[in-house]
């Protein structure tokens, strides 16, 4: 590893938390002071497998700290310390300790609807089948991750986030193992999985009403909230 | 619409976001659907299977140059997104700074779509 970016990275996602499964990546986050600085995550984390690295600068964390990111809230909850440099020790989970009320939750409200839409003509225009079910599984995850977040119940995993939100919002249908159906087309798409499970335009149409559902209540609480 | 319109299409959706018009959580999924879309017209031109993902493109040897620039143009372009529009969330300060080459990108794309257009 060169000696030189003052570095922070940590380990996040599944195998934070230990309920890693043969379907998960090795999530790990870097914040240095250019997104270009050379950081080989081998030598931090030697497993053997691929690892999903994500990259911010310590000038783009002090934003997410004031806009209340809902990632630092992620971090926050399960991340945990790989290695970080001495002149930024500590620097991470002092920031994290700032964090405040996420800000852009009606901006992510409208770009979920935003996207639904777009996928709903795509479906009408013959577009791939399985990319926008990739997308819609994508979509629903986020939505359902926001959702926990306004209600002070965070939660970040593969597929509880839809789990918990469905069972307090009292959502109709089952969501839990059609969502992770559904869910099998992200994971195909991140090469996660090596074929794509068979489906239909009618149950990706079930899954834009579904999601639909959950960013107008979402939307609704938002407005309450205000 | 053909292919080369729906390719044009998506890139005046993708110019919405730049515009404000769409917030920019619609980008990324947006540049995969473009993404997509052009690998389906190498696809058909260059006799191959369309694919169902947005994957780096692959041309074939011998395929014509304008295939292979069309391609190599939509790689950097996808590469560009995935660094613009991180999947955790977007940030305001990279993608203000990532937005103006990431329009060049799509610029330049749309000029040699165009170019395929005319007879």
């Amino acid at each position: 590893m060169s000696a030189g970016p003052a570095f922070a990275s940590w380990l996040y996602g599944s195998h934070a938390r230990g309920d890693a499964d043969d379907l998960s990546d090795i999530d790990v986050l870097v914040i240095s002071d250019s997104v270009e600085d050379s950081i080989d995550i081998e030598d931090l984390y030697p497993t053997g497998r691929a690892v999903s690295v994500t990259r911010y600068t310590w000038g783009e964390l002090e934003g997410m700290v004031e806009s209340g990111s809902l990632f630092l809230r992620h971090l926050q909850l399960e991340g945990r310390p790989l290695s970080e440099s001495p002149p930024v020790k500590g620097k991470l989970s002092a920031a994290l300790t700032r964090l405040g009320r996420y800000r852009f939750a009606g901006r992510d409200v409208q770009g979920f609807s935003d996207v639904l839409s777009d996928i709903r003509h795509s479906l009408s225009w013959e577009g791939s089948l399985v990319f926008e079910l990739a997308t819609l599984g994508t979509v629903v995850r986020h939505a359902a991750i926001l959702g926990c977040a306004m209600a002070d119940k965070p939660c970040f995993s593969r597929l509880e986030p839809v789990r918990r939100i469905s069972e307090m919002w009292a959502m109709t249908g089952k969501w839990d193992s059609n969502f992770e159906f559904l869910y099998r087309y992200r994971l195909y798409a991140d090469g996660r999985l090596s074929e794509p499970p068979h489906s239909s335009h009618a149950f990706a149409f079930h899954w834009c009403d579904r999601a639909g559902e959950l960013v107008d209540e979402l939307q609704r609480r938002l407005c309450e909230s205000h | 619409m053909n292919r080369i319109d729906r390719c044009l299409s998506q890139i005046a959706a993708i110019r919405d976001v730049a515009a404000g018009q769409a917030p920019p959580y619609v980008a990324r999924s947006r540049i995969g659907r473009l993404a997509l879309s052009v690998a389906a017209l190498v696809a058909q031109e260059a006799g191959l299977s369309a694919p169902d993902l947005p994957r780096p493109i692959r041309v074939p040897t011998g395929a014509r140059a304008q295939l292979r620039d069309l391609a190599e143009r939509c790689n950097r372009l996808s590469q560009l997104a995935r660094h613009v529009a991180q999947p955790s969330e977007p940030l305001d300060e990279r993608w203000r700074r990532g937005w103006l080459q990431l329009l060049e990108q799509v610029d330049r794309l749309e000029e040699q779509l165009q170019s395929m257009r005319t007879p």
